[in-house]
């Protein structure tokens, strides 16, 4: 605090020497002059004096016989005079503060984390409705009223929390995976489960709803498995009436996937020439600006982008962007598929669909690959057994008996 | 003549004592005496001074009211100096009343 006020005032460092530069000390604290950090260099002393001290030195330096040499002057003081000098330099700087305070004011980068079904596309789109984009000014937010809006508008968020941190505002959320509102709109009318693919049925458990096929039964997709219309029987065994539910059971189904695709036995691949070219750039919300005169003369290049917006302090995004376009030439050689390659392309693809299988929660029990060469392609099928649950909801079609002809 | 002023001066700083402690007032503003405030042997911090007699890496004499203090140490600077009050840095190794 002490040298941020010598700071303003002003001081120096003085270099002195003479006669009885201690009678000097003794008469600068008689005129209460402060002097800090005295060395001593044996033939001179080095000190810190202000620079009213300074002023004041003259009679003393007489009276002593010392003699007094500025080394370097400090402070606001003398720093003042030089931007006075440097005037379109200090407008130039003050402009830019004020540039930054009032950019300050809005919202220049918006985030969101915790969307997994709902893209952020569509969550801006919702923003821009509710008229908050990039470049919307701070005040013009209520974020409590958002995360309402946002709730109320979106089935799927169960919990949102928004924030604005500098010149971001952060959206996060959970969702949730069902629609439960949608679903008891559609229990009213009643819902069968239908099958979705040809085969045998392997188990079923029947949770509610009319079962009209049993275990070991061929079925074919389109067949209904599961009626939600469950009758009413009256005395004579004549249905009275139905009373409609969402139909529920677990129908596992012995089935077949069919695979097929074909690779061609040449193919292209890239060499890289080494040759390379930078192009920088200025990027505003809507613009943007290469700061070179000409696009590289490559005929095959790939095309990198390293983007970094301008963050001047945490969380004070500015809307500019800065980087480059890195371009990497390559010349598209061309060879021929080995028999090995290809088997191995094949068991790869193979795999992959494997894997996708297994995460919709099929179990694999068999799998067959052919592969076929004919002419310059080469054939491949795949054919898996495999147990799925199968069954999709949809509107029954059993219509109530109409009662007022009875 | 001298060894009677000197033993009217002793007489009269013994009577200034004498007051001084039965009125019990401050006797660094009365008699003047030093106020040397040690931090370990890196700092001092000195009042009630008059002015400084010398000044060296290995010794800093000030002249009291009453009497003079050496303090004597190795690499001794003076870290602010005004009227009422100074700060000696370095490694102290005695302070001496003379």
């Amino acid at each position: 605090m002490i040298r941020f006020y010598h700071y303003l005032r002003g001081y120096l460092k003085i270099k002195i020497w003479g006669f009885s530069p201690e009678r000097f000390i003794n008469l600068c604290g008689n005129q209460d002059i402060l002097l800090w950090d005295i060395e001593n260099h044996e033939d001179y002393f080095i000190m810190f004096i202000s620079i009213a001290g300074f002023k004041k030195l003259k009679t003393i330096t007489k009276k002593t016989g010392t003699r007094v040499v500025i080394l370097k002057k400090y402070g606001l003081p003398f720093f003042y005079p030089k931007i006075r000098k440097r005037c379109v330099f200090a407008i130039g700087l003050f402009g830019c503060l004020l540039l930054l305070q009032m950019m300050s004011h809005y919202i220049w980068i918006i985030s969101f984390s915790g969307n997994q079904i709902i893209t952020d596309e569509q969550l801006l789109m919702y923003l821009k409705e509710k008229q908050i984009y990039c470049g919307v000014n701070k005040k013009k937010i209520q974020v409590e009223q958002l995360e309402r809006d946002f709730r109320h508008d979106f089935n799927k968020i169960t919990w949102i929390s928004a924030k604005i941190e500098g010149t971001k505002l952060f959206i996060q959320l959970k969702e949730n995976d069902y629609l439960k509102r949608e679903e008891k709109e559609q229990v009213d009318t009643g819902m069968d489960l239908q099958a979705t693919r040809d085969g045998t049925i392997i188990s079923m458990i029947t949770r509610s709803g009319v079962p009209m096929v049993r275990a070991m039964d061929e079925i074919k997709s389109g067949d209904i498995l599961i009626s939600g219309a469950v009758p009413v029987y009256e005395e004579d065994m004549t249905v009275k009436n139905y009373i409609f539910c969402k139909a529920d059971a677990d129908i596992y189904l012995k089935c077949r996937y069919l695979y097929a695709g074909k690779i061609h036995e040449m193919y292209q691949y890239k060499v890289y020439t080494g040759r390379e070219k930078k192009v920088p750039f200025l990027k505003t919300r809507e613009r943007e600006i290469k700061l070179s005169l000409r696009e590289p003369s490559f005929i095959h290049s790939d095309c990198l982008m390293h983007q970094n917006k301008i963050e001047l302090i945490k969380d004070f995004y500015l809307p500019l962007s800065y980087g480059n376009y890195q371009y990497k030439e390559y010349v598209l050689m061309e060879k021929k598929y080995t028999k090995e390659q290809v088997e191995k392309l094949c068991y790869k693809k193979l795999e992959d669909i494997s894997e996708t299988l297994q995460e919709k929660g099929v179990q694999i029990l068999e799998k067959n690959v052919k592969i076929k060469k004919e002419s310059a392609n080469y054939l491949w099928t795949a054919e898996f057994l495999v147990i799925e649950k199968t069954g999709k909801l949809i509107r029954t079609q059993t219509e109530a008996p109409n009662t007022d002809q009875q | 003549m001298n060894r009677k002023k000197l033993s009217r001066i002793k007489e009269l700083e013994t009577r200034k004592e004498k007051v001084v402690n039965s009125l019990s007032l401050p006797k660094d503003l009365l008699l003047g005496a030093f106020i040397v405030t040690l931090t370990g042997n890196r700092e001092a911090w000195v009042e009630n001074y008059k002015g400084i007699l010398e000044y060296s890496d290995e010794c800093i004499l000030l002249q009291g009211k009453m009497c003079q203090l050496r303090i004597l140490g190795k690499e001794l600077s003076v870290d602010y100096y005004t009227n009422e009050d100074m700060k000696i840095k370095g490694l102290i190794e005695c302070v001496r009343y003379e």
